[in-house]
């Protein structure tokens, strides 16, 4: 009886071990890496910043990575990288005044290992998802983060004649704060 | 143990098939804009204008950087003699208020000599791409103190007498579409000064009529001075 009730315990404790490892390795499939330019400074101290804008070219770099777990009804054959405004902002918020979120556009493209993905320029910051880069590999090969990287570029105030949404000319004097969510999604039947 | 043997596979199976595909990530990074005030205003030409009365001729027309519209028989008026270039930069809306420091020009010789500042007068010439309110783009405006009408502001129109600070010269049109801020490539002006040209056509806020010879008190022979102040402001 005794032996019976030490069997058993043994068997709970192998059933939770095993589980915990099945859920974080299953939880590495999609992965995104912050690498560099956790945080994106836009500083306009002169009049030609303003009249021109800031760009930041790969401000930011993501690593990626992404791992066929094989199973059956998923198969997996790319991923999407999405952004929008963390938690729905629907402005630039400053202590006095906002921001309109198109003042800030995005980019993602290839830094390491991705040339083959297709990068969809700059696009208008914004509270809904909006997909910068989109990659398809069939038969998917794995992605590594280390040789598989993406470069966010930043643009800010770029006037209108020069693609963008308007200067910031005019606008008021102000620290202006917004979030951006990037967002990692496998594509494929059954994603 | 039958039991719980089937309760382990079934741990390992539930576990395995409740997370066995692959899953989205998500990174937040702040992004902040800074945006520092720039101000500036710059006079690159005519920073001290001075009329020097020595004929009769000049007591009688005055003297003008605008011979053509004032009748003013000074041979150097076609001569930037009579100007001042001002460029302004700015990040924001902006207005200039300007003025004489004195409420009369002060003789230097004898500070109990003074000068009416309404012998003094100007015009506005805008060069930038900003231009005042004419219809179409517009930018800036010119003070509506000194002009009777806004577009009433450049080489040709009426010229409104010096006053004393503070008077608005140049401000934002107020037009939520277009604001007045920019380089100096945008914000560029010439005032083109006169002196006893007896240019009193102004509705709003004209010279003086009389040439200095026909004042009823002419005025004593002095150097009469005064400093005429220029202050570049946020105009929200």
């Amino acid at each position: 009886m005794v032996l019976k009730r030490y069997i058993s315990r043994i068997l709970v404790f192998f059933a939770l071990l095993f589980c915990q490892q099945a859920i974080c390795q299953e939880w590495n499939y999609a992965r995104l890496s912050l690498l560099y330019g956790g945080s994106i400074p836009f500083n306009f101290n002169s009049i030609k910043r303003y009249t021109e804008g800031i760009e930041i070219i790969d401000g930011t770099i993501l690593g990626i990575t992404l791992v066929d777990s094989s199973q059956i009804g998923h198969d997996l054959e790319g991923f999407d990288l999405n952004f929008r405004t963390f938690n729905g902002q629907a402005t630039i918020k400053g202590d006095a005044a906002d921001l309109p979120l198109n003042r800030i556009r995005m980019r993602a493209e290839n830094n390491i290992g991705l040339g083959s993905g297709t990068s969809f320029g700059y696009q208008d910051l914004d509270a809904n998802w909006t997909t910068l880069f989109s990659y398809t590999d069939v038969p998917f090969a794995n992605l590594a983060w280390d040789t598989h990287q993406l470069g966010l570029s930043y643009e800010c105030g770029k006037p209108v004649a020069d693609g963008g949404n308007g200067s910031l000319l005019g606008e008021t004097p102000d620290y202006y704060t917004v979030e951006i969510e990037v967002e990692l999604v496998p594509t494929g039947p059954g994603f | 143990m039958k039991k719980i043997l089937t309760a382990f596979v079934a741990v390992l199976i539930l576990g395995s098939s409740a997370f066995g595909q692959a899953v989205k990530d998500r990174n937040v990074i702040p992004v902040a804009v800074n945006l520092n005030q720039v101000l500036r205003m710059t006079i690159t030409n005519g920073g001290n204008i001075e009329f020097v009365f020595n004929t009769i001729d000049e007591y009688k027309n005055g003297i003008s950087g605008d011979v053509a519209t004032s009748g003013s028989a000074n041979p150097a008026a076609s001569e930037p003699m009579y100007q001042t270039d001002f460029t302004v930069s700015s990040s924001t809306r902006w207005r200039i208020t300007y003025g004489s420091e004195e409420a009369t020009f002060i003789g230097t010789d004898n500070p109990g000599n003074t000068l009416l500042l309404d012998n003094v007068g100007f015009t506005i010439v805008n060069n930038g791409a900003h231009a005042f309110e004419t219809g179409a783009a517009q930018g800036t405006t010119a003070g509506q103190v000194l002009w009777d009408e806004q577009q009433n502001a450049g080489v040709g129109d009426a010229p409104a007498a010096l006053v004393a600070y503070p008077a608005d010269l140049i401000e934002d049109n107020d037009d939520p579409a277009l604001a007045n801020a920019g380089d100096a490539g945008d914000n560029d002006f010439t005032l083109v000064w006169r002196c006893g040209t007896g240019e009193d056509t102004n509705g709003i806020n004209p010279m003086n009529s009389s040439a200095i010879i026909d004042q009823t008190v002419s005025p004593t022979p002095d150097r009469y001075v005064t400093n005429v102040l220029f202050e570049l402001s946020v105009d929200n």
